[in-house]
């Protein structure tokens, strides 16, 4: 990598937030994907040359810029949704089965048909694409679980409403049929070459609504899963704690 | 340089999905919005 080259993907990256924010505002969440697209981008750069300071450096900027923007994109308050909070510490989040079976069993064995337990930092890229997003769940017995559908962006930003399976809406409890646990479900980004060394994730799931304490489960499960530091991995929290009181 | 050269693409892929989207009621509706869209 040249200084140059670095220097003109960083400069082109803060053009493209500006004209995000010119156009749809300063707390839009065109600028939300922006800042998340570029985080995935530097984090993919880094991961094959990490002496590059101005890398790390806006890594760092990003990560904590945008843990600020995602809890302030997320809803002021709980939403009343048909899932229970059976546990905060560890989390564990229980979907309802009445409203399961009439919305989502039947496409839900498609999904699972696709969906892959995540072993190790090799295997995976052999089922998932770097650099690209997948929704993903950690079951009640500390699995992660993907989906091998990739999203496109566009498919990101309406909140996945337009990717449905047997024209079915696409949500997380689609990937855990039997049961309808999990400790945390959102979209994952891996990013390496041969092997997994670094992971951008999130807890947007609006049918759990992960509390703060799911992030802390991805992390976890990519420390064991990959052996990556938390320097290298970012999970973004989007839903309040709720025991807080609304903003 | 590969690398580079791949992340810069990226970036014209964004844009072009982020004039795709605008190019709508709905895409511009939910590049505007401040919360998240996601389902329920």
């Amino acid at each position: 990598m040249t200084t140059d080259s670095v220097d003109l993907l960083l400069a082109k990256y803060d053009t493209l937030e500006e004209q995000a924010v010119a156009r749809y505002g300063e707390d839009s969440q065109a600028r939300v994907f922006v800042l998340y697209e570029q985080l995935i981008s530097l984090r993919a750069v880094h991961s094959a040359d990490r002496t590059d300071a101005r890398l790390s450096e806006r890594i760092t900027r990003l990560r904590t810029d945008m843990a600020g923007r995602y809890l302030a994109s997320g809803p002021d308050r709980p939403l009343e949704l048909p899932r229970r909070v059976l546990s905060r510490r560890p989390p564990l989040l229980e979907y309802d089965r009445d409203v399961f079976d009439r919305l989502y069993r039947e496409a839900s064995a498609t999904v699972v048909a696709q969906t892959v337990a995540i072993s190790d930092p090799v295997s995976a890229l052999d089922h998932l694409t770097p650099k690209v997003s997948y929704m993903y769940v950690v079951d009640d017995e500390e699995r992660l679980l993907v989906w091998t559908r990739p999203f496109e962006l566009s498919e990101l930003v309406f909140g996945r409403r337009r990717a449905r399976i047997q024209g079915v809406p696409v949500a997380h409890p689609m990937l855990v049929p039997q049961r309808l646990r999990v400790r945390a479900a959102g979209e994952i980004v891996l990013i390496g070459e041969q092997s997994v060394s670094m992971v951008v994730a999130n807890t947007k799931s609006g049918h759990f609504q992960p509390p703060p304490e799911s992030a802390d489960v991805v992390r976890e499960a990519c420390r064991r899963l990959f052996g990556l530091d938390d320097a290298d991995i970012d999970v973004f929290n989007l839903f309040p704690d709720p025991n807080t009181q609304p903003r | 340089m590969n690398l580079i050269t791949d992340e810069l693409a990226r970036i014209d892929a964004i844009t072009t999905d982020l004039v795709a989207l605008d190019a709508t009621a709905e895409g511009r509706e939910a590049l505007v919005a401040t919360q998240a869209g996601w389902t329920v």
